[in-house]
């Protein structure tokens, strides 16, 4: 995706249809019904204002940050979504963790049943003892996942890219908090069966064919908020 | 995704849901050289003879690109082919039976594809007529009126012996744009030898060195001295015309256009003397139609070699010299015949010296012979325009208005929004500072989530508590 023309005072929207979009248009089931909006500032760099003060910053963020075109894959096409919190003098957000045994990784084994599995725990976090605050809690959580190497057993996912082979799993909390008053819950991640030798030679790490190594994104329903983490295979 | 109740998503309102249609106008301009050119020309010879000799392949049509065809980049523009009526002179003067009960006409072997050529015309009266038995008319008043005039004699508006254009939808998209169409076009062949031998000149076959060989040019010494020793390839069929052009236009569509069974049409005119309507286009089908008796010199001699069913090499041209010149060289292999020119071989005649464009050319010549002359010599070659106009596209709008009141969308998910003890960065600790966003992207979602859109600021646009902002996002169908 190439930068959008920035030069005018005119602010310019380009729109397009995601995959997801298209293939609904092309269903010719009517399920394209825009229902929600929501912003995001994928390209934004707050840090501009911690560097050079809140006037300053603002205006070198709406100034010196270029806009790459708009993104047709759905799934990568918004990263950071704006929220709207009932109360506007929030200064503190909570987080995402999602751990295993405490690491902030899961590592999963080929060879031996025991390691095939990893059971997950997400939470929403503040720092500090603080409490989320009110809307920035989320119900439910969408995890992404390569359906190739990795699958949430006894679940099926509501949605997958059929070339990219990312799988989407709802997860829902439920009425579970931590200490934080955010939400807690778990899962497990398994290794799809049929993970060959063969999987590994093609998708396996460059330098390493007996690891493969991907990404798992869990992102909250209701906020927006989201975690990636790092998932590594081996073969043995 | 289970619910979206949350704050990032918000609910688009029925009525913030509007939908408006507008049109998209694109000028297509299409050089000389593309038509000229036959690498830019694209054949497909599906129409095979049997019979005598070789036989001859042509197209139906040909394919004008702008660019060399073989490439992938390149983008077809229109289509060219040319068409006979059944009331045609050129039908007419050569047709030797119907069959009576078919109603198959026959032609003599001197012709090609006749039937071919008459068939494309009532493809294309099928089509934008209706009626496949129907005849184009310019101007298009008359259109499928009667073939004759007051008189008996035949109607001049009705066109006999059609050029047809027609343009791809890439160019032309949902329709041609009244008053946009112009093209320039040489109505003259190239005054080669065969043209200039007849020009103002009666034919004389005396002199001939006793073959009673046609002679073709004055005598040396006598008059204009003609290079004679020209080779039989030689012809004003392969030459650019290098005068004559005018410029045919649809000026006067925007108050003259009519509706057919083929969607909106209006005469073509020629620019000098817009009472000159010498075709049609059809805006909606993007097809244009030329009266080949009005944008060409009908009667204009024509000499070259063609196609043609001719079983074996016609040889020993230049034994025989006419007023001191060899009367032509060079030999013509099977399955090509010569027209424009006799020649003689051992005192047997060949070809009809006396060949006009109509009806001659256009009877003898095949679809391709017939295109490759009128695209190859009657656009020039150069890098001037040769075909312009605009088309239309309608496009569908959907225009979403996407509503941010002053109290939503002022918090932020991006990782640098806040900071490792997940303090917001854009708020100074112990200020009763609001905090801000930046939207750089809109996403429009379905009921259960999933993007089904998405649209880009050129630039990010500040949100807090003091403002409300409304993002227009147009969807294009």
């Amino acid at each position: 995706m190439g930068f959008l023309d920035h030069s005018t005072n005119n602010i310019i929207l380009d729109a397009v249809l995601t995959d997801a979009g298209r293939r609904q248009l092309a269903a010719n089931k009517g399920d394209f019904r825009i229902a929600y909006f929501s912003l995001a500032d994928d390209e934004v760099d707050y840090s501009l204002i911690t560097k050079f003060g809140r006037a300053i910053g603002k205006e070198k963020i709406s100034k010196n940050t270029p806009i790459f075109e708009a993104q047709t894959n759905a799934q990568i096409a918004l990263k950071n979504r704006l929220l709207s919190l009932p109360d506007p003098t929030v200064t503190r957000l909570p987080s995402i963790t999602a751990s295993v045994a405490g690491t902030e990784s899961i590592t999963l084994s080929r060879l031996t049943a025991a390691n095939q599995e990893a059971s997950v725990t997400l939470e929403q976090t503040m720092t500090g003892g603080r409490t989320i605050p009110d809307g920035a809690v989320d119900s439910s959580f969408t995890v992404i996942m390569p359906d190739r190497f990795v699958k949430l057993p006894d679940r099926s996912f509501f949605a997958i890219d059929e070339i990219s082979r990312m799988a989407s799993y709802t997860i829902v909390a439920g009425g579970q908090r931590n200490a934080s008053g955010g939400a807690s819950t778990s899962f497990r991640v398994r290794i799809t069966s049929g993970l060959d030798d063969e999987m590994f030679d093609g998708f396996g790490d460059q330098g390493n064919k007996s690891q493969i190594s991907s990404v798992i994104t869990i992102i909250g329903n209701q906020t927006g908020f989201r975690k990636d983490v790092q998932v590594s295979i081996t073969k043995t | 995704m289970s619910t979206l109740t949350g704050g990032s998503f918000k609910r688009v309102a029925p009525s913030d849901i509007v939908t408006r249609k507008s049109n998209l106008n694109q000028l297509v301009d299409i050089i000389q050289e593309d038509v000229s050119g036959s690498a830019t020309r694209r054949k497909y010879q599906v129409f095979v003879t049997g019979g005598v000799g070789p036989g001859v392949t042509s197209s139906l049509f040909q394919t004008v690109y702008d660019q060399d065809f073989t490439l992938q980049t390149s983008n077809a523009i229109f289509d060219m082919t040319v068409g006979l009526s059944s009331l045609s002179q050129v039908v007419t003067s050569s047709r030797t039976a119907t069959d009576a009960a078919t109603g198959k006409m026959l032609f003599p072997s001197q012709t090609l594809m006749m039937r071919e050529k008459m068939d494309i015309y009532r493809q294309y009266a099928k089509t934008l007529l209706g009626n496949a038995d129907s005849k184009f008319f310019a101007p298009v008043t008359t259109i499928d009126t009667s073939d004759t005039n007051a008189a008996g004699d035949p109607n001049p508006d009705r066109i006999d012996e059609a050029l047809f254009f027609s343009f791809r939808r890439l160019f032309s998209r949902d329709k041609i744009k009244k008053e946009t169409f112009a093209m320039r076009f040489y109505m003259s062949a190239s005054e080669g030898p065969g043209s200039f031998e007849l020009d103002g000149v009666t034919p004389s076959t005396s002199g001939d060195g006793g073959g009673g060989l046609y002679r073709h040019a004055p005598r040396h010494g006598q008059g204009t001295s003609i290079d004679l020793r020209t080779p039989l390839s030689s012809s004003n069929i392969d030459k650019t015309s290098i005068s004559g052009s005018v410029i045919l236009t649809d000026i006067g569509a925007a108050t003259n256009t009519t509706t057919r069974f083929g969607g909106e049409v209006c005469s073509i005119v020629r620019s000098d003397d817009t009472s000159q309507r010498v075709g049609l286009v059809f805006y909606d089908h993007g097809t244009v139609i030329l009266d080949l008796k009005k944008i060409t010199s009908a009667s204009q001699h024509m000499s070259g070699v063609l196609d043609g069913m001719s079983g074996g090499t016609i040889s020993g041209l230049g034994t025989n010299t006419v007023g001191g010149y060899e009367a032509a060289l060079g030999s013509l292999p099977a399955g090509k015949v010569h027209i424009g020119r006799q020649i003689k071989s051992d005192h047997n005649k060949y070809g009809n010296a006396n060949a006009k464009f109509i009806p001659d050319f256009l009877a003898s010549g095949s679809i391709d012979n017939i295109v490759d002359h009128i695209a190859g010599s009657r656009f020039q070659s150069g890098s001037l325009t040769a075909m312009t106009f605009q088309n239309i596209t309608r496009i569908n709008s959907t225009l979403i208005f996407c509503r941010a009141t002053a109290d939503e969308f002022n918090f932020s998910t991006n990782p640098t929004y806040t900071d490792n003890s997940g303090d917001i960065v854009a708020i100074e600790t112990g200020t009763n500072q609001r905090s801000f966003t930046f939207p750089t992207t809109i996403g429009l979602h379905d009921e259960s989530g999933t993007v089904l859109a998405v649209a880009k600021l050129s630039r990010p646009v500040e949100k807090n508590d003091e403002k409300d902002v409304t993002f227009r996002v147009r969807l294009d169908f």
